[in-house]
Parts: C-alpha cells; sequence; structure tokens
C-alpha cells in the first residue's frame, strides 16, 4: 500500500506564460493607444489655444 | 522545481513574476488608455466649442463691416442728396423762385388774366410730377384773411417750367402762397 502523501498542485508553466504574454501584449498595446491619444489630444489643446488668441 | 517541456528548468517563482508582470501591464495600459481616451474626448469638445466661437466672431466681424459699409453709402447718399437739394434751390431762388415744398419752385409773375382778377404763377419742378402740381394760397387784405385761392398743374416733367392761372376772388392787397407741392 502506498504511503498517503498531500499531493501538491502544480503550475503548468507553458500556459501561464502565454497568459502572461497576451496579458502584456495588450498592456503595452494600452499604452501605445494612450499615448497616440494624448499626442491628438495635445496637439487639439494648441489648435485650440490658437483659434482662442485669434482675434 | 518544474520542467519545461524542452527540458529545462522554469522555477515557479519565474511563472507567478511573469504573471504578475502580464496582469499589471494590462491593468495599467487599460487604466492609461481610459484616461487618455477622456482626456481626448475634453480635447475634442474644447476645440469644437473654439471653432464655433471663432465663426460666430467672425460672422460678427463681417456683419458690422457691412453695416458700416451700407451706413457709410447711405450717409454719402443723403449728403449728395442734400447738396444736389441745396444747389437746385440756390440755382432757383437765383432766378427768382421760391420753394415751395420738395423739389417744387414758383414765382409770381405779371400775365394777362382769361378771368376778370387773377394771379399767374410761374411753377417749376426738379424732378417729374405725373400727377402735377397742387398750389393753395392765402388772399389778404389789410393783413386779414379774406379767403384762399387753389389750383393744379398739368403732370410735369422733370426740370419743366409751366404757368398757373389762379382766379382771384374778392379784391385781396396780398397773396400768400402757402402750399406748392407735386401730387404723386
Amino acid at each position: 500500500m502506498r504511503p498517503m502523501t498531500r499531493q501538491k498542485r502544480r503550475i503548468r508553466p507553458v500556459p501561464c506564460l502565454v497568459l502572461a504574454c497576451v496579458l502584456g501584449a495588450a498592456g503595452t498595446a494600452g499604452v501605445g493607444l494612450a499615448v497616440a491619444n494624448l499626442g491628438t489630444a495635445n496637439q487639439l489643446n494648441a489648435d485650440t489655444r490658437l483659434i482662442e488668441v485669434t482675434p | 522545481m518544474i520542467r519545461r517541456a524542452s527540458g529545462g528548468p522554469v522555477s515557479a517563482r519565474a511563472v507567478v513574476l511573469a504573471m504578475l508582470l502580464g496582469l499589471s501591464l494590462a491593468a495599467g495600459g487599460s487604466a492609461l488608455l481610459l484616461w487618455s481616451t477622456g482626456e481626448l474626448a475634453n480635447a475634442q469638445s474644447a476645440h469644437t466649442e473654439a471653432v464655433r466661437a471663432s465663426e460666430n466672431r467672425q460672422a460678427a466681424r463681417v456683419d458690422k463691416a457691412l453695416k458700416v459699409a451700407a451706413d457709410r453709402a447711405n450717409s454719402d447718399r443723403y449728403a449728395a442728396q442734400v447738396a444736389a437739394d441745396a444747389a437746385a434751390d440756390s440755382a432757383a431762388a437765383a432766378s427768382g423762385f421760391s420753394r415751395g415744398g420738395e423739389g417744387v419752385y414758383y414765382q409770381l409773375i405779371d400775365r394777362a388774366c382769361t378771368a376778370s382778377t387773377c394771379v399767374h404763377l410761374e411753377v417749376m419742378v426738379r424732378a417729374a410730377c405725373p400727377a402735377g402740381v397742387h398750389v393753395v394760397g392765402r388772399l389778404l387784405r389789410s393783413s386779414a384773411s379774406i379767403g384762399a385761392v387753389e389750383g393744379s398743374t398739368a403732370a410735369l416733367a422733370a426740370g419743366e417750367i409751366t404757368i398757373l392761372e389762379l382766379a382771384v376772388p374778392g379784391d385781396p392787397d396780398t397773396i400768400q402762397i402757402t402750399e406748392a407741392h407735386c401730387l404723386g
């Protein structure tokens, strides 16, 4: 009779790493889009100021 | 220690670390994206408002310029009209005419009457009077009014001079022309 041992839960490395990569890629894409948005917003703000000071 | 398919070891801590890194990147990226989208929407709204205000200012400026130009043109036209009226009045006065209504001039002349007692008026108009000129006079004797006379000419063209005979009742010593205006 085999002795009763507590079975340790094993981490499956490959799916976890794939998921981490996907999350990382999504986050990086989000940051890229955010930077693009901020650039556009800055440009618009500059245009707005120019329009406001034009008599 | 767990083993990769290729056989190399990958520590569980490294996997957890990679997951944490991925999660934080995703969360941070999402938050940043949300914030930047709000900023962009605000900037677009402010820009649209500024463009509209600018267009309104431009339209108001154009309206003002048009109004100023129209006022100036009207003023110029009025000044030219006043000058022309003054010149015509001076010319008529120089020829012995008195001014009646707008652009109507008259003078008393000596001429043989067709009736027993009459007065003759030479009537001149600056612009055409399609229905003629109507003249009203007051008859005075010793500064007292004893009656009135009136009469109308036929249609007159611009600058035309005609003679109007008014039959005078009674025996006035003075005739005052009180009205001489263009009809129509």
